[in-house]
């Protein structure tokens, strides 16, 4: 039995035997997925002139996604092409970013459709120009109240309501706690009222949620680094104005 | 039935070439052994002396047995034209297909975050230092027209216009000859609108 057709964006293909490909998938219903896409390969090479054929797996471009099987590998049934929400050849490497966090920390067939509605609308807006560190500070945000591993932004350790005008460090394992302006990673109380709010941010608040996020996935991907960061910090000058 | 230790092994070798599952490697495999002793061996010492004896080509990456490639040593290429390549079959593809006469560089991928490729496993430190040096007036960036080989194309025009200033140029994309609008996928007929070219 086939699932019903759902929405669905691949993450990574991989070559597999001859003609195959092994693609992981973030799907609105069923979360992160690993299917075999059987002559899917062979699909890419033979598209010839006339036939519109199936069109090629690839990131950002949304799909209507079917998929059958119960083992851990499920073969990928049917992919219709639908909008490509991406393609602005600067922020490509944004959207990998992105990919690369869902493939490594979301669990399989674990599913988030409210993270799948802001990662589509995430990649919608980098193709528009929308200011980056915000979009991607509140995907970062969103992504770890989904995995269980929430900031609370609204009170600090003990409880109490977060203020203006105190300083706080992020402990990753227990939460905000006030500390003096001049400790390690400090960050502004206004900054993260401000973040919490979805409020205007200036660059202090960016800053801060930078770092805070920073803190938090460096712990959630347990030493692991990220390619596409890497290569984003190696970047000529004029695309290091902008961070991830 | 299973295989004596040495014959499994060569089994297994021969599995790793496109095309060939188990059934096949087992046939060629007693090929070689049974029918064929003599060829088997020189196709041993071919291949051995392949890998000692083939190399890349200092400037452009090319397969090639001498530390520069035919392509950069030929005079009658034009040496201010270079074309970047994912690999040595796309530069196989576009001298079969004629009409070029520029030179190349090749990558051996494109960037790949999931896949572990970044600028490092491109050589493009060697490209920068190869356009800083040389008489290039135009890059042409042939990568694939995927995300990566867009994001690709991307990075290294990023930093080959921090080097000097210099014409960039990426292969054009759009409706293939022959081929009819109406069948044309949704994503290639919108790019070959966005990049249609002035009608002389
Ligand atoms: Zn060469």
């Amino acid at each position: 039995m086939s699932t019903a057709l759902q929405p669905a964006l691949v993450l990574r293909t991989r070559p597999f035997r001859e003609t195959s490909l092994l693609v992981d998938i973030f799907s609105r219903d069923a979360g992160r997925l690993h299917l075999i896409a059987r002559g899917a390969k062979a699909v890419r090479r033979t598209r010839s002139a006339k036939s519109s054929g199936p069109a090629p797996l690839q990131s950002f471009q949304e799909f209507q996604m079917g998929w059958r099987g119960k083992s851990d590998l499920q073969t990928l049934t049917a992919a219709e092409p639908g909008p490509v929400l991406l393609t602005r050849p600067d922020r490509l490497v944004i959207g990998m970013y992105l990919n690369e966090l869902l493939f490594y920390l979301l669990g399989e067939a674990d599913p988030h459709p409210p993270l799948y509605a802001l990662y589509t609308q995430t990649l919608a807006q980098l193709d528009a120009d929308a200011p980056l560190e915000l979009l991607l500070r509140t995907f970062e945000l969103e992504l770890f109240a989904a995995l269980g591993y929430a900031i609370d932004l609204s009170q600090d350790l003990a409880g109490n309501p977060l203020r203006q005008d105190q300083c706080y460090q992020y402990a990753p394992e227990a939460g905000l706690h006030p500390a003096p302006a001049n400790s390690p990673n400090a960050l502004a109380g206004a900054a993260l009222l401000s973040l919490h709010q979805h409020g205007p941010q200036d660059p202090t608040a960016l800053r801060a949620a930078k770092r805070l996020c920073r803190t938090q996935l460096e712990r959630l991907l347990g030493g692991r680094t990220l390619k596409s960061r890497e290569w984003y910090r190696q970047a000529a000058p004029p695309m290091r104005k902008i961070s991830t | 039935m299973s295989h004596s230790p040495l014959l499994a092994s060569l089994i297994e070798s021969l599995k790793i070439l496109p095309g060939v599952g188990p059934k096949s490697a087992q046939r060629m495999a007693l090929h070689l052994l049974e029918k064929a002793p003599q060829k088997a061996a020189q196709l041993a010492t071919d291949i051995q002396e392949a890998l000692a004896g083939i190399g890349k080509c200092q400037q452009c990456r090319n397969l090639t047995e001498t530390p520069l490639c035919t392509l950069c040593t030929d005079p009658r290429r034009n040496a201010s034209l270079l074309c970047v390549v994912e690999t040595p079959m796309d530069v196989l593809a576009i001298e079969a297909a004629g009409g070029y006469r520029g030179r190349y560089f090749v990558l051996y991928g494109s960037l790949s975050p999931l896949d572990g490729i970044g600028p490092a496993d491109l050589g493009l430190d060697l490209l920068a230092q190869h356009v800083a040096t040389a008489e290039i007036e135009e890059v042409i960036l042939a990568t694939n027209l995927t995300v990566e080989g867009e994001a690709t194309a991307h990075y290294i025009s990023e930093q080959l216009r921090a080097i000097r200033p210099l014409k960039l140029s990426r292969i054009a994309q759009g409706v293939p000859t022959g081929g009819e609008l109406e069948y044309t996928d949704p994503n290639t007929l919108t790019q070959a609108l966005a990049g249609r070219k002035h009608y002389a």
